[in-house]
């Protein structure tokens, strides 16, 4: 299987008062196409932190990643990680931040991000503004993402004109506005096979010739942006680090220059700006593919006014509104009920089915791993302790810690089942145990556990362990 | 069968929605909407059902912490008593105590006497001898008091039971001493007592939770997710701490949570509330193993199975849960369910014995559950 995402040795520490919180010790993990690899843990192991190092969506301050490689396709995301900062060790550890490269970086990571690698969150307010409906939102991420999308709906659009002339003087469509809601389920019904045709009111207002001139200008922008597009994915398939050097500056020169925040600032204030017009009119099917009932409705929607499944939904779409390359759920269905989980769980399939996207699915639920999942991740105080096929981890868990958690979580298919429980509690970070970080607990610990980190072994195919058992030199029996 | 401890009828608790210019009631939030509820004495009960559906609120109105709008609650009742007043109650037509006819007004006061809710005598002896642990072992306790005044508050108010029935206030060392050994008991040690909340996991904070909680030994507990915050290997110790309590105080649980799995652990029955009203109880093993109400099969088949080979039919539900200040008529499950026929958007299903020891409320339970009425592809009546 082609892999999307490759992580190896990922660390990432968070610098506070109390000292440094060692919160990703040494990550490695690859995603596949098409995959959906699950990362299971108990609050506190490092889950989120994997995510957001990964989107770099760490605050800094405090955190940062300080070592280690994030590879989409062939474009390392942390290649110059350490010239964005230097380490002074004095009484305590001081950061000197480069700014230069840390805004550059920021810049990038705006393309990566939304377009590749799309996070959705726990609480998807999180992701909302709660200041916007949820159409104009849609229509942002849109805007500043998928710019070619809506360019190239405008221009089949204009290509429809004449049959849409002929509609309205047939008297089958009558006013239009803003609001063309009812009018494009009218056009919907009426024009049978071309329900594709998306248009706005600019091109029967202002008749084929008004429209030309501005069409000019769309097309002008179409063209410029598919270039960008491409050279975005060149970026990701050129091997040569000096090539994709070369072409992140260039990135980065057109983004400066069409800055994208003064850009969804002025689309803000010109309600009337076609793209944007398109951009809402797109967020309608948007939401339809995610099996919102009454899209109508929710579109005109803010974020408060819905329910917790409702506005996971939302996400989602915005997730995957660019058909990223990977998509990071971090814990996407813990805060909602079981039968509305339900509901996201399989809607998440559903769509992994029809565009291919290779999910990370975040999860302290083993149920949800078991059911959503094709490869598991454990993970325990900021290491990944075990990996292997779903099937594999469940019918033969290796590491204590896995054999910990699949004895103390209570099973409904099973009532007799008597729950075991791992002793103590999870380590603080910031003074995390030497060697194994999981010996404390180990009911299996000997010696070299306390002195010595456990590495990878494989113990069969594809499946890993990180733990001295299994390493040969000790029998395990 | 034990005897009843608890035996709660027609329990109502509607809030009211306050709004306009005079902040005059626009209309209620019905969130515990005509409930009975039997507890026997030394058994879990587990109440589950979604989030909203009102499960808070009955443990509250169980224990007297909200008042009910309506609604008797005998404890320890003579049988006779309930009985009578259980009829009258099954029979009461209306939802709204201002409905109310003046025969059954009647009857009502009649109740008056051996009810927990007004009679004062009662109602004292009642709070000494039910306590309730919350989900948030943050916001529970709080945090400006050390833990050793956080557990002795309820005593230094109750009491302890003394060995001859009694209850006696106790203060200075002896206090202490009782508090050390409750605090030995939960799995924490002497140290902790002088300590702030903060400065404890919140596995440790649930810990100190249940410690003041039946520190005043109570007869009936509420637990209202009491490990739904908690990471699962230390949910695994709590659960195995409450077994080990109730085993030794002989106390009474209500488990109450959203946690289908945990109830099937801790609880000898279950009941299944939807959209404040109750739809289906029944023992534990025979709701999982048959349920009926065809929103518990919906809420059971959602649960994710830790098991990667078992491949479950999963009845995905559509839409969400109608809002609770504006329930849909006749059944509240209409709006969702395949089996739905015009009936059902009329009249109310009641509460009934289906089988031996499990009761339903749906119009079809029986030809559900005989495998003759077949479920639609989608709901009839969704909106
Ligand atoms: N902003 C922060 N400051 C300090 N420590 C942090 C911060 N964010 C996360 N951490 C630490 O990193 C560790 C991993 O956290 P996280 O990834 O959020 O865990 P989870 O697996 O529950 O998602 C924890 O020990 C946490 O205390
Ligand atoms: N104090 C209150 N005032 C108004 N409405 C309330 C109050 N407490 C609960 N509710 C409402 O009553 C319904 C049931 O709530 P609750 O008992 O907390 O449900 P659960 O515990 O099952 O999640 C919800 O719709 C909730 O919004
Ligand atoms: S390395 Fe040692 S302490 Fe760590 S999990 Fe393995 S046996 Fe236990
Ligand atoms: S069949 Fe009718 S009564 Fe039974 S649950 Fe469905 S809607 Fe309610
Ligand atoms: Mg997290
Ligand atoms: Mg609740």
């Amino acid at each position: 299987m082609e892999d999307v995402l490759v992580v190896k040795n990922l660390k990432t520490q968070f610098f506070i008062y109390e000292g440094v919180v060692k919160a990703l010790e040494d990550v490695s993990f690859s995603v596949g196409k098409g995959e959906v690899l699950g990362i299971v843990g108990e609050t506190g192991c490092g889950k989120s932190v994997t995510a957001y190092s990964i989107t770099r969506l760490i605050p800094d301050p405090p955190g940062r990643v300080v070592g280690g490689e994030v590879r989409l396709g062939n474009l390392d995301l942390m290649r110059n990680i350490k010239d964005e900062a230097r380490f002074v060790q004095k009484k305590r550890i001081k950061i000197k931040h480069n700014y230069r490269v840390i805004r550059n970086n920021e810049l990038f990571f705006n393309t990566i991000r939304g377009k590749y690698i799309s996070m959705i969150f726990q609480e998807p307010m999180a992701a909302l503004n709660p200041v916007y409906t949820v159409e104009d939102q849609i229509a942002e991420t849109l805007l500043l993402h998928n710019r070619t999308r809506l360019l190239k709906i405008m221009k089949s659009a204009s290509g429809h004109l004449s049959e849409l002339e002929k509609w309205r003087d047939g008297g089958e469509i009558e006013i239009f506005d803003d609001e063309l809601g009812e009018e494009i389920d009218k056009i919907k019904k009426t024009a049978r096979g071309v329900e594709s045709i998306r248009f706005h009111q600019d091109l029967l207002i202002e008749g084929a010739n008004g429209f030309s001139k501005k069409m000019q200008k769309y097309e002008e922008m179409l063209k410029k942006s598919i270039e960008h597009d491409e050279l975005e994915d060149r970026l990701l398939t050129d091997p040569n680090p000096t090539t994709q050097q070369e072409i992140i500056k260039r990135l980065a020169k057109e983004s400066k220059k069409v800055n994208l925040i003064k850009m969804s600032k002025q689309m803000k204030r010109n309600k009337k700006d076609p793209l944007l017009i398109e951009g809402r009119r797109e967020s309608f099917s948007l939401l339809e593919s995610v099996d919102i009932p009454n899209p109508r409705g929710v579109l005109k929607s803010y974020p408060h006014e819905l329910s917790g499944g409702m506005l996971q939904r939302v996400t989602i779409s915005i997730a995957l509104a660019n058909n990223p390359k990977v998509l990071i759920a971090d814990e996407p269905t813990t805060a909602l009920d079981v039968t509305v989980q339900a509901q996201i769980l399989k809607l998440l399939r559903d769509l992994q089915d029809a565009i291919g996207t290779s999910i990370i699915l975040i999860t302290h639920d083993l149920g949800v791993i078991a059911e959503t999942c094709n490869r598991v991740a454990v993970m325990y105080a900021g290491n990944i302790v075990e990996m292997a096929e779903v099937k594999e981890l469940f019918r033969n868990p290796k590491h204590p810690y896995t054999i910990g958690l699949l004895q103390s979580i209570p099973r409904v298919d099973d009532p007799n089942k008597t729950l075991k429980t791992i002793p103590g509690n999870v380590p603080n970070l910031i003074n995390p145990p030497q060697g194994c970080r999981f010996h404390p607990r180990c009911p299996f610990v000997f010696d070299r556990c306390r002195v010595e980190k456990p590495v990878s072994i494989e113990v069969s195919k594809g499946h890993t362990v990180e733990c001295h058992l299994f390493s040969g030199k000790v029998n395990a029996e | 069968m034990s005897k009843v401890l608890i035996d709660a009828v027609g329990l109502r608790k509607y809030f009211p929605i306050k709004g306009g210019v005079a902040g005059r009631t626009l209309g209620y939030v019905y969130a515990v909407d005509d409930v009975n509820v039997k507890i026997y004495k030394g058994e879990t009960v587990g109440l589950v059902g979604e989030s909203g559906c009102g499960k808070t609120t009955l443990g509250r109105v169980l224990l007297d912490l909200a008042e009910p709008t309506a609604g008797v609650l005998f404890y320890n009742p003579e049988d006779s008593v309930s009985n009578k007043v259980s009829e009258l109650y099954k029979n009461l037509k209306t939802n709204k105590p201002s409905e109310l006819k003046k025969e059954e007004k009647k009857l009502v006061e009649e109740a008056k006497k051996a009810d927990v809710y007004r009679n004062k005598k009662r109602n004292r002896e009642f709070r000494k001898k039910v306590q309730i642990v919350f989900q948030d072992p943050v916001s529970s306790l709080d945090p400006r008091m050390l833990i050793k005044d956080i557990i002795a508050e309820p005593i230094i108010i109750n009491g302890v039971p003394t060995e001859d029935g009694k209850r006696k206030k106790i203060k200075g060392d002896e206090l202490l001493n009782y508090i050390k050994e409750m605090i030995g008991e939960m799995g924490l040690n002497e140290d902790h007592l002088f300590r702030f909340p903060h400065e404890f996991s919140g596995g440790q904070r649930q810990r100190i939770a249940i410690a003041r909680a039946i520190s005043i030994r109570p007869e009936f507990l509420v637990l209202d997710e009491p490990t739904s915050a908690l990471d699962v290997s230390v949910q695994a110790q709590i659960l195995s701490l409450l077994e080990h309590l109730q085993q030794k105080y002989e106390m009474t649980y209500l488990f109450i949570t959203h946690n289908l799995a945990v109830i099937r652990a801790v609880s000898d029955r279950v009941i299944v509330m939807y959209l404040g009203k109750v739809v289906e109880v029944s023992r534990t093993d025979d709701l999982f193993a048959n349920p009926i109400h065809p929103y518990t099969q919906a809420l059971l088949s959602a649960i994710p199975v830790p098991d990667p080979e078992r491949k479950r039919n999963i009845v995905v539900l559509s839409g969400d849960v109608p809002s609770p200040a504006n329930p849909p008529a006749g059944c509240r499950f209409h709006t969702r369910c395949r089996f739905a026929e015009e009936i059902c958007t009329k009249e109310e299903p009641k509460l009934e014995e289906i089988k031996e020891g499990h009761t339903a409320a749906c119009h079809f339970a029986r030809e559900i559950i005989s495998g003759q009425k077949k479920p639609a592809e989608a709901p009839k009546f969704s909106n």
